[in-house]
């Protein structure tokens, strides 16, 4: 596990800019439904992820990024980001293509391999919420 | 209730749009909203009623002609009538989505071009990542803001990356549709990006 480093200058000079859907599991807990999905501009710069919103700044660095997982939701793909320290994940979801990039960038940096995990269970809350509902 | 009494206007005292929070117990849960007091009327076609729904709320719930929707009676726990429950299903954001693929020389100035190209034109989202020898690969992408914006874009690009001293080896524009759920409805509404170039397409 862990990063490498491409350049010379400590840098692995990626750069990224997208909008994306973020939510942070609870700490210790490895819970995927009934999260907090929030909207925030993702960028990608100086071996960080900074998620940008109206209310609230995360940053994760690379090194502190310990496994990377690929999610299929009926939604679509998304991206689970372990972090090393703090025992919490990032979910990350997003157009399509937005997804796809950020995991060739990830794949760029990042020594360990992107599993593809089925989750069919994560937006079970949501669905539970709505057909309580209907 | 007749249709009549239903139709009958709002006392003069009273505001046209009187708007309380407040909130309602159906089925044994609580529900904090918004209620609204608007003029609608009920019409009889057959065997079949047609409910008009006032503009304000179409455009609160984004409704689109012929659009299908679920409707369920709510009621309370005496079983006096509360309401209609409108099920819109699920959101499907669709964008088209513009463009533009490029590979540059040096690698350390496209964020410095990305930046100039977000200050002219609405961008969703770009990416750069280094290829060969000080080389950049990347792209940049915009809403659809209008008549060959991707194209006029690739211009302005070659025009800025001449100011900064950057060699354009390839630059090639493309298009696409993109198709996502916001998962977050409600954080995705107060938050609309590029506003009304997004087509919101329910699907029950």
């Amino acid at each position: 596990m862990g990063v490498r480093k491409l350049e010379s200058n400590g840098h692995y000079d990626v750069l990224m800019c997208a909008p994306v859907m973020v939510a942070l599991t609870p700490r210790g807990q490895n819970i995927l439904n009934n999260l907090n999905w929030e909207i925030s501009t993702m960028y990608i710069k100086n071996n960080c992820i900074i998620f940008k919103n109206h209310n609230a700044r995360w940053l994760v660095k690379f090194e502190n990024i310990s496994l990377i997982e690929v999610l299929e939701s009926e939604a679509g793909e998304m991206l689970k980001i372990t972090l090393s320290k703090y025992g919490r994940s990032l979910l990350i979801y997003g157009v399509t293509t937005t997804i796809l990039n950020f995991k060739k960038l990830l794949s760029m940096f990042s020594h360990s391999e992107i599993n593809q995990v089925r989750n069919g269970a994560l937006l079970q809350g949501q669905n539970e919420q709505a057909s309580e509902l209907r | 209730m007749t249709v009549e009494t239903f139709m009958q206007p709002l006392s003069r005292t009273e505001p046209p749009h009187r708007k309380t929070v407040s909130g309602l117990t159906v089925d044994g849960v609580f529900w904090q909203s918004d209620l609204l007091t608007l003029k609608s009327v009920l019409k009889r076609y057959g065997s079949s009623l047609y409910l008009l729904i006032p503009k304000e709320l179409v455009k609160k719930l984004n409704l689109n002609e012929n659009q299908q929707v679920n409707l369920k009676m709510v009621t309370q726990q005496n079983g006096a009538r509360a309401g209609i429950f409108v099920d819109l299903g699920i959101p499907v954001v669709e964008m088209e989505v513009y463009g533009l693929q490029i590979k540059v020389r040096p690698r350390n100035k496209v964020e410095e071009l990305f930046n100039r190209l977000a200050l002219r034109y609405p961008v969703i989202q770009f990416m750069s990542y280094p290829v060969g020898d000080d080389m950049a690969e990347g792209f940049i992408e915009f809403y659809d803001a209008g008549y060959l914006v991707n194209y006029d874009a690739k211009v302005y690009a070659e025009k800025e990356a001449k100011r900064l001293g950057i060699k354009f080896l390839e630059a090639k524009c493309y298009s696409n549709n993109e198709r996502w759920i916001p998962l977050n409805w409600s954080a995705f509404k107060e938050r609309l990006y590029g506003g009304e170039k997004i087509g919101i397409k329910w699907t029950l």
